[in-house]
């Protein structure tokens, strides 16, 4: 190749993580009493940066409204619709998928 | 293929480290290596600018990588550089050899304070895609391996790192009646980093890495005869930092040679410097 072909492909590579989206930002939203709030104590939590896959396995369990990872408490504050059934065990797995431990699960009291 | 440098064939402008010292990056060293996987179907892709200047010219590299997560302990990535070298009056530039990795983290242990402790192994094929007819040469001519392990404990407050790996490097394509053989070599490396303030997971976060990596590498051989201004051993030293947010990190860091014991007569390295964008999808 020529030259030129490195700083094209630089500008190139550039373009492609510049217009690559971030992800959606997913803040705790205000929970309506009828909502079910789940806590998951995860062992092993200690970057920021690796908490994204904790996040992004949690995020697609079922009836999930919220999720809020707390680093210094190690743990995700999980927000389920109200009537939706929690799946413990996918709740642990989803966690193991992301590369931590789930120690604990902390249902609502009913 | 070869030059001919103060009386001795030496590998034209060989990327010392470039393209050998990262495995499937994310949280970890940036000049060497960490155990550190992503999680089930993750895909990262990372962007890493790298320099290597030498006494009499440098090489410059852009690495465009990408890892996937087959399990949340068993990633595969690919690694495509494209390069810039320039040696006294030559130059070149293009796509150099294109390497495919893979990372198992067989043992992971996490604790309740929030520390994991991790131990992986490496494996690495380093393919000839890189043009070997251009001076100098942006690729190698040879089909190398490279294995390996890592270690690593990470906290939230301090982090720890440490890997060794052996590359068995084959032979070039055996132009005009010559077989080049490079030497075989271990890499090594040692890291210790620490966050200067906690984050949580919606803020920026930051870690400073001091970290220590080297090269042993045996003479390179040419028709099976040693070469002997090739080989040696090498250790570098220096700070590089990770800063994120959420799944985007930058990382950057620049490195001095603490050492360098090279056999007969050979050009030194200055230093190298590295600056990254990785993403997480």
């Amino acid at each position: 190749m020529k030259a030129l072909s490195f700083k094209t492909m630089s500008v190139a590579f550039l373009l492609v993580f510049l217009f690559i989206p971030s992800s959606s930002n997913f803040s705790l939203q205000a929970t309506e009493t009828e909502d079910q709030l789940v806590v998951v104590n995860i062992d092993g939590l200690s970057c920021p940066f690796c908490a994204f896959g904790v996040e992004k396995k949690l995020k697609i369990l079922e009836g999930l409204k919220d999720i809020l990872i707390k680093m210094d408490e190690g743990q995700a504050l999980l927000t389920f619709e109200a009537g939706v059934t929690i799946d413990v065990e996918a709740i642990k797995a989803a966690v193991e998928d992301s590369g931590f431990t789930a120690r604990e699960i902390i249902l609502p009291q009913s | 293929m070869f030059r001919k440098w103060k009386g001795g064939f030496i590998l034209s402008s060989s990327l010392y480290f470039l393209g050998f010292a990262n495995f499937v990056s994310a949280h970890e060293p940036i000049f060497g290596t960490g155990p550190h996987t992503i999680y089930k179907d993750g895909i990262g892709l990372e962007m890493k600018y790298e320099r290597e200047q030498s006494q009499y010219g440098y090489d410059q590299a852009l690495h465009l990588h990408a890892t996937y997560g087959l399990t949340p302990d068993w990633a595969v990535a690919v690694e495509i550089p494209q390069l810039q070298k320039v040696e006294e009056n030559q130059r070149a530039a293009g796509t150099g050899d294109v390497m495919l990795q893979t990372k198992w983290r067989f043992y992971r242990k996490d604790f309740a304070e929030g520390r994991q402790d991790q131990v992986a192994l490496l494996a690495a094929v380093k393919l000839p895609t890189g043009d070997t007819e251009s001076e100098p040469t942006l690729g190698s001519g040879s089909t190398d391996t490279i294995i390996g392990f890592t270690v690593g404990r990470e906290s939230r407050t301090l982090y720890y790192f440490a890997d060794l790996r052996y590359r068995m490097n084959g032979e070039n394509d055996k132009k005009a009646s010559l077989t080049l053989k490079k030497g075989n070599a271990w890499l090594y490396g040692a890291s210790f980093g620490f966050r200067p303030w906690l984050s949580e997971y919606w803020e920026p976060g930051l870690v400073f890495l001091m970290e220590l990596f080297g090269k042993q590498q045996a003479k390179n051989t040419l028709n099976n005869q040693a070469l002997e201004n090739t080989g040696g051993h090498s250790t570098f030293m220096g700070p590089s930092f990770l800063w994120s947010y959420k799944n985007w990190m930058a990382t950057g860091g620049v490195s001095v040679p603490v050492m360098q014991n090279l056999n007969g007569e050979q050009e030194k390295q200055q230093y190298q410097f590295a600056l990254g964008i990785e993403l997480h999808m």
